[in-house]
């Protein structure tokens, strides 16, 4: 054996480690960056590269060399290329097809849902986002994922041929469709899974990379093509509808904004794909936005309605319902009512019930090997430990029900104890196992505590909210120990949106009709009627659960700002700025209510306060005012300007009975040309001035017509007589006497009841105190009031 | 004819202002305007005696805060006073309430701010050190405007001055946090036009701070939109 050295020179020199050739010519790159803020701006890109070009050209280069400077070295160029012909292939296929240049748009929307799907997929599983791979994976993706839209919108388009409603199509269409949807998905999903779930980036040519693509984007694309792909399609024909309605001045400054931001777009922003974007976002942010300022920026419009015709307004079968649930839980929750009545809902009352949920099973096992043992990155986990948490939760309610079922007839008494121990296991100790584990992946005690703090904190809100719902905690009537701390943790718990204490809903008006035309209309009825809501309604105040009110055919819903010109309001309750006098408050108020000119406002003042007879105080301050001043105060601003509906809210409340009289006329004049919706506790104030009065009572209309007649309601139920004092108190509690007077050893009573309450009762006629106050005694039924076209309602059964 | 009209405009406007003047200067006002001259006062005798040399570029975070103690105020317990002192109701019966109830008075707020911002900066100038007032007092207004406009779309949607104020709070420290991270990046709040970030150009400098001016102003635009838009939905105020 000898050694290198012993038999040849051995020469120490240094090299490139690889040679690069490129047709046979050797080649090395040489690359260079710019600085973020070059690179954000066009024009010191374009001078930072024309710097970059002029210092090569200026370097003297040895002959046999050439230099080549470029500007965008991307490799993946030609895929970018490669999925735009895929795009416009897919477009032409589609738009012929279907016949139409929109649907193709709605179908090809599930592409950027993919997008979504592959990018959420590929970051979760620590891969790199942009390599040959996943791009490959994306080009399969496109031709793959549209798919399931077309299934859809192509059915949804055969049923609209047959005379179906849009929103009928679309959802027997989607019924119809989920299930071969989920079946081409599921099937490619599951097919890709085992090159998916494998640790190599690269498997040969392609490798995990390029499956994770496919899977995730396929998966969330097919999810949320049931849900978007519907939307999408009726949102864009609302949208196109939309703007064809829009004028033609309106339409030329969208297109010519368009076409301005293109320009801009294409001379200020770098790069294909952001040009892409920015186009997109401008196509839709400008219609968007025009929407937007149109209804952000809605006037009040006097003339809507003309001025020679009479005002009519037409309440139709109106139902406010407070604190009621959002219109998606309302969806949803109806739906489950739905499948309750046709028996279709799941109820787990034997052990054979859980083979319904018994696909969740492998699916929870698979989640638990996904977030527990599969996730690398520490928000995924986290995230997707919650999500098993709240999938974990969502069987055990099945398994409660099932052995609260089994154990409600007094048997499997371990049943229901080992019950209560897993809900406790559950709800509370599966979360602490999950910050135990947190803290042994991360090792970092700060951020466990405050994701623990922040958790438990969140559940016991819900825990405390749903147990004030179901045992109706009262806060303000609390007893026991530690009232004023638990009243406090109660209200901060209420107070809490979503999962707090759910509110209770409440029926304030049950499905009122009425007509009202010119004059006085009077509304009656006690606290709680549905008075106060009504008038809101009709103002604009408050928005009705269901119903309609018409003002000459306007649907008042539709075109709410525009009506406010002809509606003034005063309130029940209202205030006014107290540091300012009765003057400066009136013409203020004057000069928001259109009065301009000085002399005319100072006239309009001076006469409400006349009218009021508050001249005198006009310059002193309203904090100084009594409640009946303050009162009147409100009567003088709705004074100034006279709309032609004025809805007043019990405004003789506080007034002494000199006042409430002349205000009383003086609404009778105003009456005779414009509508004047009048609501009190006062009989008097009705029957001396209203053409037609509606008494509420528990949210129902009791009757409806004039006061007159309203008397012979109560026709052959009045009843005079005299009994000994000693039965009175036990009679008073079991009947409805309207008033009584001592009369030596005997009351004289006056009396409301169906039949005779005492020997000796005698009938008397009735007036409109007693008519009231039967009306508010009989039972309630499902008794619709009708006009029988005599100015008389009658009551029809249902 | 003409002239009776213009004197006509001319009082309506007047007591327009005057009367909205009285209802915003109301009850607390009168103390975060105190407030606002006192931390502005404070800060500038501390910043004299602490420095041997005086930027205007540093007084540029002086004027910001007592800009913002101005409009804060006004900005997020507007709807409040309104719905405590129950005017809210008589002033959802006046057709376009939006406009001339809130609108006016928004933009009063600001005139107001941007009137007393010239005060400050005239003194600063005469005893500090020199400089152009207003285009000092338009650059400072911008963030003013921002957070201004922010709070008050905020007072719209969650219709609680005390909740408004909590969630302004938060938003100005978040905001605050990013000033460094974000120091020459558009998208900064509290970006100071007067005081370039050391590693960015001239050239650069001035792009940069020409879009966020466009950045705060369209956003300052939008937050007004959607404070005009929330303001239709009468029930939630109820």
């Amino acid at each position: 054996m000898m050694e290198m050295k012993d038999i040849s020179d051995i020469i120490f020199s240094t090299g490139p480690g690889n040679i690069h050739r490129e047709n046979q010519e050797k080649r090395i790159t040489v690359t260079y960056n710019f600085r973020n803020e070059i690179s954000g701006s066009k024009d010191l890109l374009d001078g930072a590269r024309q710097q970059i070009e002029s210092a090569v050209a200026s370097m003297s280069i040895p002959s046999g060399l050439a230099v080549e400077v470029i500007h965008e070295k991307n490799q993946l160029k030609d895929f970018y290329y490669l999925i735009g012909i895929a795009f416009l292939l897919i477009y032409m296929i589609l738009a012929s097809v279907f016949e139409s240049l929109a649907t193709p748009v709605v179908l090809m929307f599930s592409i950027p849902l993919a997008a979504l799907g592959s990018l959420i997929a590929l970051i979760l599983t620590g891969n790199s986002l942009l390599n040959a791979n996943t791009l490959t994976g994306f080009l399969i993706l496109i031709g793959i994922v549209v798919n399931n839209g077309i299934i859809l919108i192509d059915y949804t388009n055969i049923l609209r041929k047959r005379g179906n409603r849009r929103q009928r199509a679309l959802m027997t269409a989607g019924v119809a469709r989920l299930r071969p949807i989920l079946i081409t998905a599921s099937t490619t999903v599951i097919a890709m899974v085992p090159l998916a779930m494998g640790k190599a980036e690269f498997v040969s040519v392609i490798g995990s990379s390029f499956a994770i693509t496919v899977v995730g984007g396929l998966t969330l694309s097919t999810l949320l093509t049931l849900v978007f792909i519907p939307t999408f399609y009726s949102g864009l024909e609302n949208s196109i509808g939309w703007f064809n309605s829009l004028g033609w001045r309106n339409k030329t400054v969208q297109i010519a904004l368009f076409a301005l931001l293109a320009f801009i777009i294409y001379t200020y922003i770098n790069g294909f794909l952001w040009k892409m974007i920015t186009t997109i976002l401008s196509l839709i942010i400008i219609p968007a936005a025009t929407w937007f300022v149109m209804n952000s920026l809605r006037k009040a419009r006097e003339t809507v309605i003309g001025g020679e015709e009479s005002i009519k307004i037409r309440v139709q079968s109106l139902v406010k319902i407070y604190d009621r649930e959002n219109r998606w839980a309302r969806e949803w929750k109806g739906g489950a009512r739905i499948r309750e009545r046709l028996g279709l809902s799941h109820h787990f009352r034997s052990w054979s019930d859980l083979m319904d949920i018994a696909w969740q099973a492998p699916l929870l096992g698979f989640t638990v090997y996904f977030t527990y043992f599969y996730l690398r990155k520490g928000l995924w986990i986290f995230i997707f430990s919650i999500i098993s948490w709240f999938f974990l939760l969502g069987i055990w309610n099945c398994f409660r029900e099932l052995f609260s079922n089994l154990s409600g007839n007094g048997s499997h008494k371990l049943l229901k104890k080992i019950s209560r121990w897993l809900d406790v296991a559950v709800f509370w100790l599966v979360p602490l196992v999950n910050l135990a584990w947190f803290q042994k992946r991360w090792d970092n005690i700060v951020v466990v505590l405050i994701i623990g703090f922040l958790w438990f904190t969140g559940m016991f809100i819900y825990w405390t909210g749903r147990k004030m719902s179901e045992e109706n905690i009262d806060i303000y009537r609390l007893e026991g120990r530690f009232r004023n701390i638990r009243k406090t943790v109660y209200r901060i718990v209420a107070a809490v949106p979503l999962i707090g204490k759910k509110k209770k809903p409440f029926k304030a008006l049950r499905c009122v009709s009425l007509d009202i035309g010119n004059g006085m209309f009077g509304l009656l009825g006690p606290n709680g009627a549905g008075k106060t809501t009504l008038m809101r309604i009709i103002c604009g105040i408050l928005e009705q659960s269901y119903g309609k009110v018409w003002i000459n055919g306007i649907d008042t819903q539709l075109k709410r700002e525009e009506l406010q010109g002809l509606i003034g309001y005063l309130p029940q309750e209202f205030g006014t700025y107290e540091n300012m006098s009765a003057h400066e408050y009136l013409h203020y108020m004057a000069m928001l209510k259109k009065i301009t000119d000085p002399a005319v406002r100072e006239e309009r003042v001076t006469y409400v306060l006349q009218a009021v007879h508050m001249d005198e105080h006009r310059h002193e301050k309203i904090g100084s005012y009594s409640g009946g001043m303050k009162q009147r105060m409100g009567i003088a601003q709705i004074l100034l300007h006279l709309p032609r509906i004025l809805v007043v809210d019990e405004p003789t409340a506080g007034l002494d009975p000199r006042e409430r009289i002349r205000f009383r006329n003086l609404l009778v004049e105003l009456s005779r040309e414009r509508v004047i919706i009048f609501s009190t506790h006062i009989i008097e104030d009705i029957s001396s001035s209203c053409n037609q009065v509606a008494v509420l009572n528990k949210g129902m209309l009791r009757y409806l017509g004039k006061p007159i007649d309203m008397t012979r309601e109560a026709e052959g139920h009045v009843w005079q007589f005299a009994m000994p004092a000693a039965d009175f108190g036990a009679f008073v509690g079991e009947n409805l006497v309207v008033h009584h007077m001592s009369e030596g050893e005997n009351v004289r009573v006056r009396v409301i009841s169906e039949s005779s309450p005492w020997e000796g009762a005698v009938k008397v006629s009735p007036n409109l105190e007693d008519a009231y106050l039967w009306l508010l005694r009989k039972k309630e039924n499902n008794h619709r009031i009708t006009d029988t076209g005599n100015g008389k309602k009658q009551r029809n059964e249902e | 004819m003409k002239n009776k009209n213009l004197i006509s405009s001319a009082d309506f406007v007047y007591r327009m202002i005057t009367y909205n003047l009285r209802i915003i200067f109301a009850n607390k006002f009168i103390w975060f305007l105190a407030g606002s001259v006192l931390f502005y006062l404070g800060l500038s005798v501390i910043y004299v005696f602490d420095n041997d040399v005086t930027r205007m570029s540093d007084l540029y975070g002086v004027f910001i805060f007592s800009g913002i103690l101005l409009v804060f105020y006004p900005a997020v317990f507007g709807i409040q006073n309104d719905q405590d002192s129950r005017t809210i109701e008589i002033l959802f019966g006046i057709p376009d309430y939006r406009y001339k109830v809130w609108l006016v008075r928004i933009v009063l707020i600001f005139l107001i701010a941007f009137i007393i911002m010239l005060g400050f900066t005239y003194l600063s100038s005469v005893l500090i050190v020199k400089f152009n007032i207003f285009t000092v007092s338009a650059q400072v207004m911008l963030p003013v405007l921002f957070l201004g406009m922010m709070s008050f779309m905020l007072s719209t949607t969650i219709r609680n001055g005390n909740g408004t104020a909590v969630v302004m709070i938060i938003f100005g420290l978040f905001f605050l946090i990013l000033n460094d991270p974000l120091r020459r990046s558009m998208w900064n709040v509290f970006l100071n036009p007067f005081r370039p970030a050391y590693d960015v150009s001239e050239t650069a400098w001035v792009i940069i701070t020409l879009k966020n001016r466009i950045f705060l102003s369209v956003g300052s635009v939008l937050f007004l939109l959607a404070a005009l838009y929330n303001l239709q939905k009468r029930e939630k105020f109820m």
